[in-house]
């Protein structure tokens, strides 16, 4: 129950920022700097969503965590190409 | 459910498994081959290294990779007098005095790092315009950036009121353009500036032609690069991004339809944020600005 909620949770979260994130990515859309900042800022929260994820399910924290963040890592690193370096 | 296979021919039993490159594996209950740790792994090490690829190259080879416009003033005032002709004005005549002052003001936006008619220290349009030695009537000034073709710049001016009167007014009888390249706010940018102009003292008109003109200031212009940047980062995110999401998507597929419970994360999630990510690019890839 706990699990299910924190996913639905997750959820709302995850597309919550997103749409965010492309509002804003259209609104600063010629600044780099401000783009780069949302990025890692958005990439760490999914790294955060991970920990959170193994805490909240208490299972196989490790594989868990590690795949939120290379997940966050490699969608980071695709916005910083994206955005011209 | 466990996956049947084809036959015991150990070719075919490679070929069989193959497609766990792709799809979750119902027995080893993992993700797809290609999305597993090491993977992913992987493809953060291969974007690291492009990005270090695209920092070095554009510095030391300036020529190979790097950011191509294809703005040209002589297809700005081709397209400007189409715009005009259709309407039944005349056509504007290049003016050496507006090249100048448009030169002028987009290296005052690079060098001063301002995008505005009027500039931090409150020099205007008609300071340059004057500077450069046209006396006017009549003045006036568009402004684009980051558009990627000559067409889109002009359209764009027509589709906005304040823009389409500058461009389509009868008080005006010559132009002057430039497109220069450099960097504003820390971003790579190509600044088109158009200024109007009628003269107080009409010029005889020149010797030398309208085109000869623009092609004396196009040559000044940095030579364009063998590869364009721009694409080649849009292209790598939108196929890579596009490849990750379409694995998730599979994975997602494939383990509903055979009822494979696996240790991971959430897929859709995943696949949310993925797809933000290059909605937002391409959202960044919209054409440009007009001022």
């Amino acid at each position: 129950m706990r699990s299910s909620l924190y996913e639905v949770i997750e959820y709302v979260f995850i597309i919550c920022f997103a749409i965010l994130g492309v509002v804003l990515f259209w609104f600063f859309r010629f600044n780099p700097f401000i783009l780069k900042f949302l990025s890692a800022v958005g990439c760490f929260g999914y790294v955060i969503f991970g920990v959170v994820h193994s805490v909240v399910t208490k299972r196989f924290s490790r594989l868990i965590t590690l795949e939120y963040s290379l997940v966050g890592l490699f969608v980071y690193l695709i916005l910083l190409i994206a955005i011209g370096n | 459910m466990i996956a049947r296979l084809p036959n015991k021919d150990p070719d075919a039993l490679k070929k069989y498994r193959f497609i766990y490159h792709f799809l979750p594996h119902p027995e080893e209950r993992k993700r797809a081959k290609l999305l597993l740790h090491k993977a992913l792994f992987s493809y953060c090490f291969i974007l690291i290294v492009l990005l270090g690829v695209f920092k070095f190259i554009p510095k030391h080879f300036p020529g190979i990779l790097g950011y191509a416009s294809n703005i040209s003033t002589s297809a700005l005032l081709e397209y400007t007098n189409k715009e005009r002709v259709e309407r039944g004005l005349n056509p504007l005549v290049i003016n050496e005095a507006l090249i100048k002052a448009a030169n002028e003001k987009a290296n005052s936006m690079f060098e001063n790092n301002y995008w505005a008619h009027v500039s931090p220290k409150g020099i205007e349009p008609w300071d340059f315009i004057l500077s450069s030695g046209y006396d006017y009537i009549y003045a006036g000034e568009n402004l684009a950036k980051n558009f990627s073709n000559s067409s889109d710049v002009v359209e764009a001016w027509v589709q906005s009121p304040t823009h389409r009167e500058n461009l389509l007014s009868e008080n005006y009888n010559d132009i002057g353009f430039a497109v220069v390249n450099g960097v504003l706010d820390g971003y790579e940018t190509t600044l088109v500036v158009q200024m109007f102009g009628q003269n107080r003292t009409p010029t005889v008109m020149a010797e030398v032609s309208s085109t000869d003109k623009l092609q004396a200031v196009e040559s000044t212009v940095k030579p364009e690069p063998i590869i364009d940047m721009e694409v080649v980062t849009k292209s790598i995110t939108i196929l890579f991004g596009g490849f990750v999401v379409t694995l998730f998507s599979l994975d997602i597929w494939y383990s509903k339809k055979k009822s494979i419970l696996k240790i991971n994360g959430h897929t859709f999630a995943h696949i949310v944020f993925l797809l933000a990510i290059i909605v937002s690019v391409m959202v960044s890839m919209l054409p440009g600005a007009i001022l």
